[in-house]
């Protein structure tokens, strides 16, 4: 299995799309994490969301609640595309029969990948922290304010919590890819679901319905969202806020982790490689 | 060219029968892909399975290997318990490699699979002559470089028993004289080819036994020499899936009906161009005064036990040597 993990590795680094993504993804991070909320202390934010945080919040205390928040939606959606190009690709190229003749089984080769996008996924989540500690640092630096790091603990649980999350995203695209054996469908429904369907469940549809409102509290975004603000991100960055307790949004977000990753696996044993 | 042990023998000894199926089934829906296939390949022979489109020969292939799960039926390779592909290279329809590596590397991942040291990779390279561009992107490689990419994956394991899915699928006269060298050259070392095609040319030239499949069962089989001498292999094939065929073929279809507009698959590789023609015609005048079995788009091949009258299937061009490079 360490052959197939070391071969899955060389393509994801080897993939461009792959560091596209990285780059998207800190992008992304960190205006919304730092540089809207800066902009809105210096009074230029406009309405732009997180703009009204202050500074407080962007400061280097604040960095594990900051690099968590992205996780539950825009990162997720990130992550959603990494697992579901792993994997989808090899639909695409016709390259599982050419993998598969090589030798190993298929669940050695999904092992090995899943390794490989972990890999990946705890070095994105430690991009989110490296790259939100400098910019926090920067801004303390600018600002006079005092530079407090979390304390080590915290740093630990939110970088556990950060790399489940990205897990599960990622095994929810991996799964997407092996159902529709594809790529492109994967990767459109799974971004439909969690930028769309996701999101207007959770903050439109049920504070209005109270089945609905029951229903959240499985979703696979919601706890997502749950677990980064238990550990401090803001309740003003969409899909987080405090739908369920830390240690229930931890089990339902490991559940739903191993429920991809066994479903398919499963799928992957079964069908026909055409 | 090799060693084979005459008909019969090769379940004797401790020699393991390199490939085995009994009663090999798949079913898709209605669809028969292949219907109780018993196929016994020797020890070091080159084993044509000769077959034309739609009979069978990729799905038995992708059972074989493990791909595509047979609806019953059994399978060994060299040996082994079904899955365990130790031993065993192939390369089945047209290649799939990651566009976004080179040559090189994408060899050098699935090595990485396969547990093949890197030297290796050197090694196949040089073997489909691919050395020289091996490090560019896969993407840019012309059709006949994917397909030498591909034998050259099916080497790197430097197995015993090769299974090629029509090689010489795009290539060029000059890429499939070299193609078929090289298949003849492993088969007279100590590999076992099975090879399919539905080039019955190329089968001759580089085959030492022949399987006919047709609509998913084994029709024919038969030594190369006997196919050259006695038996007429007659092919009839019904003209709807000839006009909807888009690959070269010969299988009862005009020579160069490939639609591509470049030389006749077979072209430049020496005797197989009248022996095709003559089949096509053969088949033309079987279809006309035997159509039973045939139906609407299937093409059908039969071998009859018709002395040869004419002995024009004599005077073939050596085997194995008519299209070297
Ligand atoms: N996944 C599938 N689903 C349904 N039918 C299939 C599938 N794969 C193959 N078939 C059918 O099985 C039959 C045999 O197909 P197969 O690809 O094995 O033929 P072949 O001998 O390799 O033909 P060719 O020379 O064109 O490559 C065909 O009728 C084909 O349509
Ligand atoms: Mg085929």
């Amino acid at each position: 299995m360490w052959g197939s993990t070391v071969a899955e590795l060389i393509k994801l680094v080897r993939r461009p799309a792959n560091w596209g993504l990285l780059g998207i993804a800190v992008a992304l991070s960190l205006t919304f994490g730092y540089f809207i909320p800066l902009a809105g202390v210096s009074g230029a934010g406009g309405d732009a969301p997180n703009s009204d945080r202050g500074l407080d919040a962007i400061l280097p205390d604040q960095l594990v609640g900051n690099s968590l928040g992205g996780l539950p939606v825009f990162l997720g959606a990130i992550l959603l595309v990494v697992g579901a190009l792993a994997l989808g690709g090899e639909y695409g190229w016709g390259t599982w029969k050419t993998v598969l003749t090589q030798q190993p089984s298929r669940l050695i080769v999904l092992a090995g990948k899943l390794c490989a996008l972990a890999g990946s996924a705890l070095v994105f989540v430690l991009t989110m922290f490296g790259t939100g500690a400098l910019t926090s640092w920067a801004i303390a630096l600018a600002k006079d304010a005092p530079v407090v790091w979390p304390s080590a603990t915290d740093l630990a649980a939110g970088l556990g919590a950060g790399w489940l999350i990205a897990l599960m995203w990622v095994s929810l695209g991996a799964l997407l890819a092996i159902v529709l054996r594809g790529l492109a469908l994967p990767i459109g429904l799974g971004l439909v679901w969690l930028l769309v369907v996701q999101n207007l469940v959770i903050s439109l549809a049920a504070p209005l319905l109270d089945w609905v409102d029951m229903a959240r509290q499985g979703l696979p975004g919601a706890n997502a969202g749950s677990l980064a603000a238990s550990l401090g991100a803001s309740g003003s960055t969409p899909g987080v806020g405090e739908f369920a307790g830390s240690g229930q949004a931890t089990l339902v977000v490991a559940g739903y982790l191993c429920a991809f990753v066994g479903l398919g696996a499963w799928l992957l044993s079964r069908r026909d490689v055409l | 060219m090799s060693d084979a042990p005459p008909p019969g023998e090769h379940h004797a000894g401790t020699m393991t029968v390199p490939v085995e199926t009994t009663e090999l089934t798949k079913r898709y829906g209605e669809i028969l892909a292949v219907d109780r296939l018993n196929l016994g390949v020797r020890p070091g022979e080159v084993y044509g399975f000769l077959g034309p489109n739609g009979a069978g020969k990729t799905t038995t292939l992708r059972m074989l290997l493990g791909l595509v799960r047979p609806t019953s039926g059994g399978v060994r390779l060299l040996g082994r318990s079904p899955g365990d592909l130790t031993g065993v290279g192939a390369l089945i329809e047209s290649p799939g490699f990651y566009p976004y590596l080179s040559g090189r590397d994408n060899l050098r991942v699935l090595a990485r699979h396969a547990g093949v040291g890197a030297p290796r990779v050197t090694e196949v390279l040089e073997t489909v002559r691919l050395t020289k561009r091996s490090g560019d992107r896969y993407a840019t490689y012309s059709l006949g470089m994917k397909q030498r990419l591909g034998v050259a994956a099916a080497l790197l394991k430097d197995p015993r028993l090769l299974v090629l899915d029509e090689p010489t699928n795009g290539l060029d006269p000059a890429g499939m004289a070299d193609m078929r060298a090289l298949i003849r050259r492993l088969g007279a070392a100590d590999c076992t080819v099975l090879l399919s095609s539905h080039l019955l040319g190329e089968v001759q030239q580089v085959c030492d036994r022949v399987g006919v499949i047709a609509r998913g069962r084994l029709v024919a089989e038969n030594t190369v020499a006997e196919l050259r001498g006695d038996t007429v292999l007659r092919m009839v094939a019904e003209p709807l899936e000839l006009a909807a065929s888009t690959r070269p073929r010969t299988a009862g279809g005009r020579p160069g009906a490939g639609g591509r507009g470049r030389s006749r698959p077979d072209g430049g590789v020496g005797t197989c161009r009248g022996d095709q023609r003559r089949a096509g015609d053969r088949g033309r005048r079987g279809q006309r005064a035997s159509p039973t079995g045939t139906r609407p788009g299937t093409g059908l091949l039969r071998t009859h036990g018709v002395p040869s009258d004419r002995g024009e299937r004599r005077g073939r061009g050596s085997h194995g040597n008519s299209g070297g490079s």
